[in-house]
């Protein structure tokens, strides 16, 4: 008998096995499926934050825009005993497809742009949303894309990017040529402009601190005009420059420097869960040549080189390299790095005045920045040649926007590369990142696949 | 989770002490001493060499020499057991009564049990007249039978062979009339009267003289007596029941040679004929067919030699002769077909076991631990160290962080055996877990009437086995050149004024480790119990290293009447351990990244009560400061515990049908606390601008598993055949629970993560759920030469796009023994070649399952901007309809033994394909994604095991031993999905500008690619696979000493030496005219410089033991048996690889991608000394 009832306690339990129910959601993370097809509000405004901390994320990491661009662009040197590729291949070799610094500024800007076509997908399906507060969300989505696509060109230049990304995964856009990017970047940033127009008084989501005074549709449509103005600079397009300038944020009636810094930011904290500015690192150092450069004035006076660079308390060496000097340009982890100021775009507007036959309303604009931000004294003599001209922007731009991720993109849209001074003769001066392994492995026979950084 | 903890772990140790005090209450008085001699033949009166002879109990032990005489010295004076023990035999115990010093032990082999000799009985007596004159020349005969005998002189007469039965015999007398008399089947003497009117009558003789035989009945296979089997002598007629103890006394035993019948319930019934002079015997009494089954993981097997695949076994000793701290350490070497390789040199583990080779590539690689029929994890869980390192950059964990895999708590004492099934088709009933091999632990149990208990304490000491050395510079010129004018290291040179320092050595110690084990067990026919305890300490030769290990185990057998068998075993952990900080790091702060650009120049001692400054180290990371103050602990508790039933449900009345029901489930439940404390005041703690930082990390891990399975065996009255079917069902669930709080900016050096003003927390969680169902059946044929085997497991799995679905894995075996049936050869008869020749073959498919997450396309939602929250895309892309890796194994071999066992050899050759691969496809990253799960693809995997052992010495006092494994497999892809040449392993490495492992169509699947020039050419540089591996094994035993050594051999394979990159980049290589040469090339893009051959050969272990005379033994103490050893692990490593050690993996556990060596955790070498004591 109690044989019977074991037995029949087993059989239940065997009975009982099969039915289990196994299925186990994703623990971890929400899954984009849901972003997708059934969006709602809550989750498209954290998709529109999400955008603003995508586009920040290798911003100012220690391998990030910033630095690497600095390193490329002899301004920085990062003297990591750990990583030799710092010098190897930024500075001495060629930037290698393969590596997490070749391959470079290409997945993240293209995550956050995919991101973005989810939100202007989903955002069109939430009814929650007001007309005013899509427009919103369009108009910003589509400048965060345009600054994305934006570093991806900033750094590959004339081997060109893919514009064409909201295709399913396993169809792939073409890679065009630099003169396409440009011209879709800036057609992003007009249709976001326009879409700001009519986004009503606020964003349905909150910006980062960073965006301080620009974190409404309109005030944020100055930010949107100012990209634009930059974007339109690299194209040469100088009347479409000076046109966004003037709907940009852009103020010469400004006596210091903190009117110069006046614009937006990446913002970064050591709250949990965010990100800190990693170019707080001891392995930076600022370049030599920076001491060599300022003299081009005749004068170490220059107000931006000692507000920026300082003495290190111990000089940095590696692989033949040293450098006594360090930046202070960023103080701390939450210490916030620009993303376009106030003393970028009086700059940008000197250009677009020069090159619009201009040029003694682009050396008013020169000389502000460089009497204000460098304590220098003005150049006179009247309107200079083109190439004088260029010489005193570059100086001023590499000073003014010093280790903020331009110079290296600078000196090539001028043809200046050669300026760069090399450490040793068997450097090399990298022009252009190529495109990413993984992205050519999955392009067989693409021409811009041949390209190299050189 | 630790409140539970905590009162089971009270109830493990009350229940250890209640086994000791059990055991000790069992143990005998303490006998003096005598000696026994005596000699072992089979069944048919021939010696049987090499049978081992043991008193039980902890006693002495002999071997029987080519005559099969033993002498056994030291023996108790009281009545004592002895276990006789022989290859090819039926292991026996036997009594031996006070005061016997001679005895003839008789083996008889069991299995086929030899027919049953009818019983016959020799009728004797003696004819006479009317007169009682005796008659000579009577003819007496048996009615039927054609025997018959004439009466001597003095009438009498014997006539042998007649039939147990009534019989009747007639007399033939001359002048006589013709008298027959009815004989009882239990008369032997009869007394016939002829020539009278009267019928005759027959009179009682004087009684025979009379002997008393005493033995014990006992299962064989598991050595417990049969209590009341009843035991039939018709010789006298007697009906006598065993006792509780399996023992029985024949009183009034006839003197010649006469038959017993032996029957138990559930029994074989054994006829036996007990010789003359015989006074004692053992009687094995073994279970009907059927019952004989081992329950082989899920599904039982009838007999195990017939297992179809090359099983590897390694028992206790083997895994015990030289101590280690964790039983991976304690496989190195003597397993065929397994490649066992650590990760560092780190205290306390950290281990990787590759069977038959790889068999994925982004799947589960580790093999399936499966301990007492619980399926265990053997998961490594990253530190968190991650958050100093930055070895990887972001994220709060790494597999950078030199993890234990978690196999590394069990104690490695408490292991009976580790069995291993390497195939597919061994493994194929584990199912979609299977494809790296199962790894089957049992752990030791408590054997009935043998109460035993063993105290073992060892001392050890452990130093570092290898340095790299560093760079001695001549002038300051030299400094400079190498540094620049400006470096502050050129002040440096000056100042230490020639004077240089070993940094490796300042960091190194001496580590002094001891070991305590004690265990009991014993049992009765009612019930058995095993308990034991560990405790070990074993500090790192890094300073500030160590590894504590406690464990404590309790396993109890019940018997609950006659069918209901239940078991329940508890096994505690508790391991705390430090590993300082090493591998990769991007931030200057892993101890040898530091001292690889430190040059010896620099002095890294405190001066003035404090550490100066690393000039060398942009971090200004002092080692010596960081190997003082930091802290990287992790402090496990994890509780293994299961339960087992056993139900003989049915059974027929002829024993030849029988259903035996099964359950069990199983939990290993584990905490882990992870604890790294590095100080605001380290030199490098301002690195990112946030002095101090401390991680406070926390994982639960819980893996329950529940199983029910029937068995029904059968033989039908022809024993044509045997069979067993069985089927069952199982569930198992994993849930893992990680929490990684990382605090930075800690206020007043305060470790408490609250403190710090920059928190990250990280949370990653697990949860699997799985259910099976099985079917098995296994038949013996042809006197069982023939085993056949095929089994059918479906399985679903949370893990599979498609929870719902049922993936069927089919398994085939089938073995044939070349050598008939011992069926007790005629004398005479010549013996054959091989004592055992037999061929097998064997199918079987198993899968690896996608690992938790490849299902899912997942949005990262633990980012924020200012305390603002938002999501972001995920890296990879899932697949919704991902399914398991599919592999396919074929495979054959033979066994054999020869040479009375002195020859044994195994070869076994495999071809394993696996498809359906689940493969991580690097996107074009302009997708936004950089990778995409899918399936798809296939590899392949052929190799060959061998094993050879030979006793080349074994006849006189010199035992030797030697045995030889083989491991060799290739790998190759042979297929990857349309549109795919190649991609790279990106969870491993760095880029092939420093080496990565390359998974290409038609390639091995371990090569590793490089840069080789300037214009980025990528090559073939190496290959992450060895050659082969040779283990090589040694035991000599010289009366009561034993030698043993173990030796492990890797040929080829190639590791990329990042850490001689660092060294060559810091100045700092002591071959600095060859650094620059290779830094040159590395310039020029060429990685070869560092992909360097990883051959080595290491005296993995050797010892020597020395079993004390009894005699001393016991006057040191209450101590029956005592071993005095001294070992040693790791003694010697010969490789010409310029690294640190051979065996490294700065990626740890990795399925493809060890052999980065990134300034990791040096090896060491271990001496122990070590005392056993059994009470």
């Amino acid at each position: 008998m109690r044989t019977i009832t074991i037995t029949t306690i087993l059989a239940a339990l065997l009975a009982a096995v099969p039915a289990c129910d196994l299925d186990v959601p994703d623990l971890n993370n929400p899954g984009i499926d849901d972003l997708e097809e059934n969006p709602t509000a809550p989750a498209v405004t954290a998709a529109c934050t999400g955008l603003l901390i995508g586009n920040r994320r290798n911003h100012a990491a220690a391998n990030g825009f910033v630095a690497q661009l600095g390193i490329v662009g002899r301004e920085a040197y990062n003297f990591d005993q750990a990583d030799p590729r710092f010098v190897g291949e930024l500075l001495q070799g060629t930037l290698n497809r393969g590596s997490p610094f070749g391959g470079n500024f290409w997945t993240l800007p293209y995550a956050n742009v995919r991101l973005a076509n989810t939100v202007l997908g989903a955002v069109e399906k939430v009814p929650d949303f007001s007309p005013e507060e899509k427009a919103g969300i369009r108009g910003f989505t589509k400048t965060i894309m345009a600054l994305d696509l934006l570093e991806v060109i900033s750094t590959r230049d004339d081997i060109g990017a893919v514009i064409d990304t909201n295709k399913p995964i396993g169809d792939i856009g073409a890679i065009v040529d630099k003169t396409m990017v440009l011209t879709e970047i800036a057609r992003l940033l007009d249709d976001g402009a326009m879409d700001l127009m009519g986004a009503g008084d606020e964003f349905p989501f909150k910006l980062s601190n960073g965006f301080a005074g620009f974190d409404e549709p309109m005030s944020f449509r100055t930010v949107n005009r100012a990209v634009r103005a930059r974007v339109a600079a690299y194209q040469k397009n100088y009347a479409v420059a000076l046109t966004a300038l003037g709907e940009s944020f852009i103020d010469d009636t400004m006596v210091t420097v903190a009117d110069l810094d006046v614009g937006v930011y990446y913002s970064y904290s050591t709250g949990p869960g965010d990100t800190t500015n990693a170019l707080i690192n001891p392995n930076i150092f600022a370049h030599p040549s920076l001491k060599t450069d300022v003299m081009m004035n005749g004068t170490a006076a220059d107000l931006r080189f000692t507000r920026k660079v300082e003495m290190a308390e111990k000089p940095g060496s590696a692989q033949g390299l040293t450098s006594d000097i360090v930046f202070t340009i960023y103080t701390s982890p939450a210490s916030p790095v620009a993303l376009i100021r106030n003393e970028e775009l009086l700059l940008l507007r000197a250009e677009a005045k020069f090159f619009t036959s201009d040029a003694a309303g682009a050396m008013t604009d020169l000389n502000l920045v460089r009497t204000t931000s460098g304590g220098l004294a003005m150049i006179g003599g009247g309107a200079p040649s083109e190439d004088a001209f260029v010489t005193a922007l570059l100086y001023e731009r590499e000073f003014s926007l010093l280790f903020e991720g331009h110079r290296w993109i600078d000196v090539r849209r001028f043809g200046r590369l050669d300026t760069l001074p090399l450490d040793a003769p068997d450097h090399t001066r990298n022009r252009r990142y190529p495109i990413p392994q993984a992205e050519c492995n999955a392009r067989p026979g693409e021409a811009a696949c041949e390209l190299t950084s050189i | 989770m630790r409140r539970r903890s905590f009162s089971s772990f009270a109830w493990a140790v009350m229940a250890l002490f209640f086994a000791v005090t059990i055991g000790s209450a069992f143990a005998q008085p303490k006998p003096k001493g005598r000696d026994l001699v005596g000699n072992v033949v089979d069944a048919d009166q021939k010696p049987v060499a090499n049978a081992t002879v043991t008193v039980t109990g902890g006693g002495p032990t002999a071997t029987t020499a080519a005559d099969g005489a033993f002498k056994l010295t030291g023996a108790g004076t009281g009545t004592l057991a002895i276990e006789i023990k022989a290859d090819g035999f039926t292991s026996r115990t036997i009594p031996v009564l006070a005061g016997t010093t001679t005895l003839a032990l008789q083996l008889v082999i069991v299995r086929p049990p030899a027919p049953a000799a009818a019983p016959t009985r020799t009728i004797a007596g003696v004819v006479t007249d009317g007169n009682r004159n005796p008659i000579a020349g009577a003819r007496v005969s048996v009615r039927d039978s054609g025997l018959s005998a004439t009466t001597a002189a003095d009438g009498t007469f014997a006539i042998t062979g007649v039939a147990a039965a009534d019989v009747t015999v007639d007399v033939e007398a001359a002048g006589q009339p013709p008298a027959s008399l009815a004989v009882a089947a239990d008369r032997t003497a009869i007394a016939v009267t002829v020539g009278q009117a009267g019928a005759p009558t027959d009179q009682q003789p004087p009684p025979p003289t009379t002997r008393r035989v005493v033995g014990r009945v006992i299962d064989p296979s598991s050595k417990e007596p049969v209590a009341g089997a009843q035991i039939m002598v018709p010789a006298n007629g007697a009906v006598i029941f065993t006792e509780a103890d399996g023992s029985f006394v024949i009183e009034n035993a006839p003197a010649e040679p006469f038959g017993v019948q032996v029957s138990a319930g559930g029994r074989e019934t054994r006829d036996l004929q007990i010789a003359a002079g015989q006074t004692s015997l053992d009687i094995d009494l073994i279970l009907v067919e059927g019952e004989q089954i081992v329950i082989e993981g899920r599904a039982p097997a009838i007999l195990k030699t017939n297992l179809a695949n090359g099983a590897s076994v390694i028992d206790s000793k083997d895994l015990n002769r030289v101590t280690s701290a964790t039983v991976d350490a304690a496989m190195q070497g003597k397993l065929a077909g397994a490649n066992l390789q650590f990760n560092s040199g780190a205290p306390g583990g950290g281990a990787q076991l590759r069977l038959r080779g790889i068999s994925t590539i982004n799947g589960q690689s580790s093999p399936l631990y499966v301990i007492d029929g619980v399926v265990i994890s053997n998961i490594a869980v990253p530190s968190g160290a991650n958050a100093i390192t930055a070895a990887a950059a972001g994220g709060n964990a790494s597999n950078q962080d030199n993890p234990v895999n978690r196999i590394a708590d069990l104690n490695p004492n408490d292991i009976e055996t580790v069995e291993v099934l390497k195939g597919a088709s061994a493994a194929a009933l584990y199912g979609s877990k299977a494809a790296n091999g199962v790894v089957i632990i049992t752990t030791k149990r408590g054997r009935q009437g043998e109460n035993r208990v063993e105290v073992t304490q060892r001392v050890g000491f452990a130093t570092v086995s290898n340095k790299l050395g560093s760079r001695t510079f001549n002038s300051a010129q030299e400094v400079m050149d190498a540094f620049g004018d400006t470096s502050p290291l050129v002040q440096a040179y000056i100042d230490a004024n020639g004077q240089t320092f070993d940094h490796e050595a300042e960091i190194q110690r001496t580590a002094f480790s001891r070991e305590t084990l004690a265990s009991a067990s014993g049992g009765t026919d009612k019930g058995n119990y095993y308990g034991s305890v560990l405790v070990r300490d074993e500090p790192g030769v890094v300073i500030g290293t160590f590894y504590e290990k406690q464990t404590g185990r309790v396993a109890v057998g019940y018997k609950l009447g006659d069918r209901l068998q239940l078991g329940f075993t508890a096994n505690l952990m508790h391991s705390l351990s430090d590993r300082g900080l090493t591998n990769n790091d991007n931030t200057g702060t892993s101890y040898y990244v530091v001292l690889s650009g430190t040059p010896n120049f620099v002095d890294l001692n405190k001066q003035g009560g404090l550490y100066p400054a690393n000039p060398a180290i942009g971090s200004g990371a002092n080692t010596l400061q960081s190997v003082e103050l930091l802290q990287n602990r992790e402090d496990l508790w994890r509780l293994i515990g299961g339960a087992n039933a056993a139900l003989d449900a049915y059974r027929s009345k002829d024993g030849r049908s029988q259903v035996k029901v099964l359950a069990n489930f199983g939990a290993d439940d584990f905490n882990q606390k992870n604890n790294i404390v590095s100080p605001n005041a380290l030199l490098y703690e301002p690195a990112d601008g946030l002095a101090g930082t401390s991680i406070d990390a926390t994982t639960t891990n819980l893996n329950f598993n529940v199983g029910t399975g029937v068995v029904w065996s059968y033989q039908p009255a022809s024993k044509k055949f045997r069979s067993a079917l069985s089927g069952g069902l199982t569930y198992e669930t994993v849930d893992l629970n990680s929490v990684y709080v990382t605090a930075q900016d800690l206020t007043a050096s305060q470790p408490s993560v609250d403190s710090g003003t920059s928190i990250n927390v990280l949370q990653n969680r697990l949860r699997t759920k799985e259910s099976g169902i099985y079917v098995q059946e296994e038949v013996a044929l042809l006197e069982d030469r023939l085993s056949l085997l095929a089994g059918l497991l479906g399985e679903r799995s949370s893990l599979n796009g498609n929870p719902d679905k049922y993936f069927v894995y089919p398994k085939v075996a089938a073995v044939y023994s070349l050598i008939p049936p011992d069926d007790g050869a005629a004398e005479g008869e010549a013996k054959p070649a091989f004592e055992v020749l037999r061929v097998r073959g064997a199918y079987g498919e198993a899968g690896n399952r996608p690992n938790y997450g490849q299902k899912f396309t997942a949005l990262n939602a633990t980012n924020n901007i200012d305390g603002n929250a938002g999501i972001v895309l995920g890296v990879n892309a899932g697949d919704p309809s991902i399914e398991p890796e599919r592999q396919r194994e074929i495979e054959a071999g033979t066994d054999l033994a020869t040479a009375d066992q002195r020859i044994v050899a195994e070869l076994t050759l495999y071809q394993r394909n696996i498809s359906n691969l689940l493969l991580q496809r690097a996107l074009p990253t302009s997708t936004g994604f950089t990778n995409e799960f899918f399936n798809g693809g296939a590899m392949r995997n052929r190799g060959v095991e061998a094993a050879l052992q030979a006793r080349p010495l074994g006849e006189g006092k010199i035992d030797w031993t030697t045995r030889a494994i083989l491991t060799l497999n290739r790998s190759s892809v042979t297929d990857l999905p349309e549109g795919i040449d190649r991609f790279d392993i990106t969870a491993v490495g760095f880029g092939t500008g420093l080496g990565a492992y390359r998974i290409e169509e038609g390639k091995s699947a371990t090569q590793i690619v490089g840069t080789i020039n300037a214009d980025g050419d990528v090559a073939v540089v190496g290959n992450g696979e060895p050659d082969f591996r040779v283990g090589w094994s040694n035991i000599v035993k010289v009366d009561r000493f034993t030698f043993g050594m173990l030796v492990d051999w890797q040929q080829g394979s190639e590791i990329i030496n990042l850490t001689r990159l660092l060294y060559d980049f810091g100045n700092n290589s002591p071959d600095a005219e060859a650094a620059a040469m290779r830094l040159a090339a590395f310039s020029d893009g060429d990685i070869r410089p560092y992909v360097e051959d990883a051959s080595f050969v290491k005296l993995r272990e050797i010892s020597a033991a020395y079993d004390l005379p009894k005699k001393i033994a016991e006057q040191i103490g209450p101590v029956k048996t005592m071993q005095l050893a001294v070992s040693a692990r790791n003694l010697l490593t010969f490789s010409n690889y310029s690294g640190l050690d051979p065996e490294v993996s700065n990626f740890g556990s990795q399925p493809i991608g060890r052999n980065y060596d990134v300034a990791p955790y040096p090896p060491s070498r271990s001496f122990w000394l070590s005392i056993t004591a059994g009470l």
